[in-house]
């Protein structure tokens, strides 16, 4: 075990914004689940109760537990008690990161542009090809079979991973972090017909007005720009803008498999599920969140602090701070009832034909002449 | 018999997957970390049980108490057999 990733429990405890309990002195080199905890040097995760019940070794001597869950007395010799257990996961978790050595400098494989300036501790993996006029910054890591398009720009730090494409003109800020295959700069979905065609032309009814024909494409100019401290998911796309860029602010955390559409504007901190997909043109605010698997249509306004629930379709603007759900997105309280109006249709329908029964049977009875 | 608060318990802890123990009168919907979804079958289940229409458009439904839920049930029934 890598020394660097042993810890005394009382240093770990602060550096996580925790509080330690018992032994300090404890050393821990491996969180673990609780199920897997073997050894005296292990740290189980024991956020509940049904986690404590999983432990089966008696040698783990220290824990890292969530305030004022209750532990069997004498079990552990030293504790971490945190209030939020994920936020000290993710202070905690890279502590015991492997290191990685990344070797500065250029694979003999890498295919590089004379005229390409690269940093000298960069690392640039083998079979990457680097186009014209790319900069690329400090510490920046480069994992094979990379391609970065000719006048692209790289902060310090990034880090791309094995099979990224970068198109010509990709600007990342610092740190950006984008897993196996991220294609930033492709073309975007965007064509014209000489004629309106039958969307455009769509009135009332259920019938097309118009055909679409001699579709022709519209090529985009814009580029890709991605702000600091941006990670963007394995095989998700953000297509280029057409004539201005499509963005992505500071500190936005997407998916795997996530399509951003051309001209798209999104802003800060926000976090964007797997699966979804944003049209074309689509202005998201800040520190929005959408769940899994949501699709939003051209040309739409997200309100900062927004958040969409998984799997909704959002056909509308959505005003900041809203919680909306379902296809086509409403409120999410008016989403509710009408999953809750969906339920009861059963009942209903009894209680309505009951109703009809009884109605009938009263105007019989009204009709007949009296006795 | 089973008063109006034990099946009301009773359906929150079957579709909520939580034990009975850790459900209260003055437990709210909230406080249990009821997910959405769990929360809209469980206000179905009880309409079922008890043949009533819960209102919906009360924003503080998801934050009142069983307690609360357990008198505007009974407060339905006594205004059916009335």
């Amino acid at each position: 075990m890598d020394p660097a990733s042993r810890h005394r429990l009382d240093a770990l405890a602060s550096r996580i914004g925790g509080r330690c309990e018992g032994d300090g002195s404890i050393e821990v080199d491996r969180p673990c689940e609780p199920a897997d905890a073997g050894s005296a040097s292990d740290l189980p995760l024991l956020f509940s109760a049904d986690a404590v019940s999983e432990l089966r070794s008696a040698a783990p001597r220290a824990a890292l537990t969530v305030e004022g869950l209750v532990l069997p007395a004498g079990r552990f010799a030293g504790l971490i008690r945190v209030a939020r257990p994920r936020h000290a996961l993710a202070r905690l978790l890279p502590l015991f990161l492997p290191v990685r050595k990344a070797q500065p400098g250029v694979h003999a494989t890498a295919i590089v542009d004379p005229s390409a300036r690269i940093a000298a501790d960069a690392s640039i993996g083998p079979f990457v090809q680097i186009g014209a006029d790319v900069e690329i910054g400090a510490g920046c890591i480069l994992d094979g079979n990379v391609t970065i398009g000719e006048g692209s720009r790289l902060g310090p730090d990034c880090r791309l991973h094995a099979g990224v494409r970068l198109g010509p003109g990709t600007r990342l800020g610092a740190r950006v972090i984008l897993h196996f295959n991220v294609s930033l700069g492709a073309d975007g979905f965007s064509y014209a017909t000489p004629e309106p065609g039958s969307v455009e032309t769509l009135t009332a009814g259920s019938r097309v007005q118009a055909r679409n024909q001699a579709i022709e494409r519209i090529p985009s100019l814009g580029r890709v720009a991605i702000g600091d401290d941006v990670e963007i998911g394995a095989n998700s796309a953000v297509d280029r803008g057409t004539i201005g860029d499509t963005l992505i602010q500071r500190g936005t955390k997407i998916d795997d498999l996530v399509m951003i559409g051309h001209n798209c504007r999104i802003g800060e901190d926000c976090l964007i599920a797997g699966q979804v997909g944003i049209a074309g043109s689509c202005q998201i605010g800040n520190r929005v969140v959408l769940g899994g698997q949501v699709g939003i249509a051209d040309h739409l306004v997200i309100g900062d602090d927004a958040v969409v629930m998984a799997a909704s379709g959002v056909g509308r603007d959505v005003a900041p701070g809203m919680v909306v759900g379902g296809t086509p997105a409403v409120p999410r309280h008016q989403f509710f009832e009408q999953l809750l109006g969906l339920a009861r249709l059963k009942r209903m329908a009894e209680e309505i034909r009951g109703l009809g029964e009884r109605l009938a049977g009263l105007e019989r009875g009204k009709g007949r002449p009296e006795d | 018999m089973a008063t109006i608060e034990d099946k009301v318990i009773e359906i929150i802890a079957r579709e909520s997957g939580l034990e009975r123990a850790q459900i209260s009168g003055s437990s709210t919907l909230k406080d249990l970390e009821i997910a959405s979804l769990d929360f809209v079958q469980i206000m179905f289940a009880i309409e079922e049980e008890f043949k009533i229409y819960l209102p919906t458009n009360d924003p503080r439904a998801e934050t009142g108490s069983v307690a609360s839920l357990v008198a505007e049930i009974e407060r339905q029934i006594a205004a059916k057999s009335a």
